[in-house]
């Protein structure tokens, strides 16, 4: 791995979660910083040096829809993928239009790992 | 005579029977006797509800118009050989369901002078059945002897029917809230195994790369991971099965005290990293209640998580949770008080709908109601001012 590696941030306030989401990304090559609590990722500078967020969505305090707005406004065009292990959450996000980056726990690591891949390539085209 | 000359000689006569003059009054003119009999007879047929008037005996004498035109029968028409008056008018105008009830309700008030009032299903005139509320009471002479009986009748099928409504539907919305309560807790339980799950899978794939890309020590540290979380997965699965178990065998003596402890410390972690100050105030040589340990320990997590929560919002300096233990009248009281926003329906937070909460723990305060009621216990909450929450449940001592 080397410093020039995509930096994931993963955001979600189930430890176990964090741990092995970061396992996963390590495993293929990317970078990860785990924050147990959503507004870690706005202290100074944080935001700036990811190239992607992956964020729970039922979390107290700032939710995932909340965060994801935060960040499309402080930094437009920053991949943000949602995930939930609700599967009512799921449905309400699977009926909107556009469709947008959302995975329903448990997921599959490798189709997550492949819409990372897509959305980072994409953002910096 | 045609058949409405007929009927009204035969109500004028009848009104002469329903209404009965003093003897004494034998100085005045039949004249006047005639005007005020009309006079009596207009005011009774105009009167916005049905009369009618009776022997001592029960026998119908009198039906004024309204009665008339709405049963569709006149007073002649209950003559029969065989039959009374009375038992006539109630098989013709009665529900048959209803029929026995007023039958005998009136027999009892005919023979005893107490005051009828029931409500009964009665016949209009176009074979509709009509919910109606009849009542009587006797006139009595000055040595207490029954004269005669009068009644009223009010056609109340309408608010019957929307009462009715109105209860129908009551019962379609509890039915469907508590449908609602058990989805939320489906839904719960399905995000409390999915997380693990989400876990594991994460860490299988992270494994087989590791494996791939020849890191052993990264491939043993994802196998770990896994089986932590799948035992993880399957502690979830086996405390939902104890929730709905709800197993007496489980229970045993316990210090409440040192499970207050215990959680207390669980949770030493969330409330530093919240500011929170923990005042304790735990009774002394309190009694063992029969619990099961691992069900009130899952309460009180709860109830502080969810006092933790409340003060969200609390300024860091001012959040604190207090948690005292009483012994109260055959039991042991448990408060978990917080300075947190208050609640607006003190008894909504334990609807399983209106818990929803978006943190991993999810099971509400419904279930802690739960858990606790199957103890044989109750919980609560108390009102402590516009701020902050108090929670309270009781816990039986052992006898």
């Amino acid at each position: 791995m080397t410093d020039l590696s995509p930096l994931i941030a993963v955001v979600d306030d189930d430890q176990r979660l964090l741990e092995s989401l970061e396992n996963l990304l390590e495993s293929a090559g990317y970078r990860a910083i785990t924050l147990s609590r959503p507004e870690l990722l706005f202290e100074p500078g944080r935001l700036q040096s990811v190239d992607c967020v992956i964020t729970d969505i039922s979390m107290p305090g700032i939710d995932g829809f909340e965060l994801r707005d935060r960040v499309i406004a402080a930094r437009p065009g920053l991949p943000v993928i949602l995930m939930s292990g609700r599967h009512e959450i799921a449905e309400q996000i699977r009926a909107r239009t556009p469709p947008e980056p959302f995975f329903r726990k448990p997921f599959d690591g490798r189709a997550l790992l492949d819409t990372i891949e897509r959305l980072i390539a994409s953002s910096r085209a | 005579m045609d058949n409405a000359e007929a009927e009204a000689t035969s109500q004028m006569a009848e009104a002469s029977r329903w209404y009965r003059a003093p003897a004494h009054d034998v100085e005045v003119s039949e004249a006047v006797l005639r005007q005020r009999e009309q006079h009596l007879q207009l005011l009774v047929d105009t009167l916005p509800t049905m009369v009618w008037a009776a022997e001592p005996t029960g026998e119908p004498s009198y039906l004024n118009k309204r009665l008339i035109d709405y049963v569709g029968i006149v007073l002649n028409d209950l003559d029969a050989p065989d039959r009374s008056r009375l038992q006539m008018a109630i098989t013709s105008s009665v529900h048959p369901d209803d029929a026995a009830a007023v039958g005998q309700a009136l027999g009892h008030s005919f023979a005893t002078g107490a005051p009828f009032a029931m409500k009964y299903r009665q016949r209009r005139a176009d074979g509709v059945y009509r919910w109606t509320d009849g009542r009587a009471e006797p006139l009595r002479d000055a040595s207490g002897e029954i004269v005669q009986w009068y009644g009223v009748s009010f056609d109340i099928d309408d608010e019957v029917r929307s009462a009715e409504a109105l209860r129908r539907a009551h019962d379609k919305l509890a039915l469907s809230s508590q449908a609602a309560g058990l989805a939320e807790l489906a839904a719960s339980i399905a995000h409390e195994v999915n997380q693990p799950l989400a876990a594991i899978l994460a860490s299988a794939n992270a494994l087989e790369r590791w494996l791939m890309a020849g890191n052993p020590e990264r491939a043993l540290q994802s196998a770990r991971s896994i089986m932590r979380d799948a035992s993880a997965a399957a502690e979830v699965v086996a405390r939902i099965r104890a929730l709905f178990k709800g197993t007496a065998a489980a229970r045993q003596q316990h210090d409440l005290n040192s499970i207050v402890g215990e959680v207390a410390g669980l949770l030493q972690e969330d409330l530093q990293r919240w500011d929170i100050a923990v005042e304790l105030d735990l009774g002394r040589a309190l009694p063992a209640v029969t619990v099961d340990r691992v069900q009130i320990q899952q309460v009180l997590v709860n109830l502080l998580r969810n006092g933790i929560e409340a003060m969200e919002k609390t300024p860091r300096g001012r959040r604190a949770i207090g948690i005292s233990t009483r012994q109260v009248a055959g039991a042991v009281e448990v408060e978990i008080r917080d300075t947190g926003s208050g609640v607006d329906a003190p008894e909504r937070i334990f609807d399983p709908f209106y818990s929803t909460k978006s943190d991993g723990m999810g099971m509400g305060l419904a279930i802690c109601r739960s858990i606790i009621e199957a103890h044989g216990g109750k919980l609560w909450t108390k009102a402590t001012g516009p701020e902050g929450t108090s929670l309270v449940f009781t816990l039986p001592i052992v006898s």
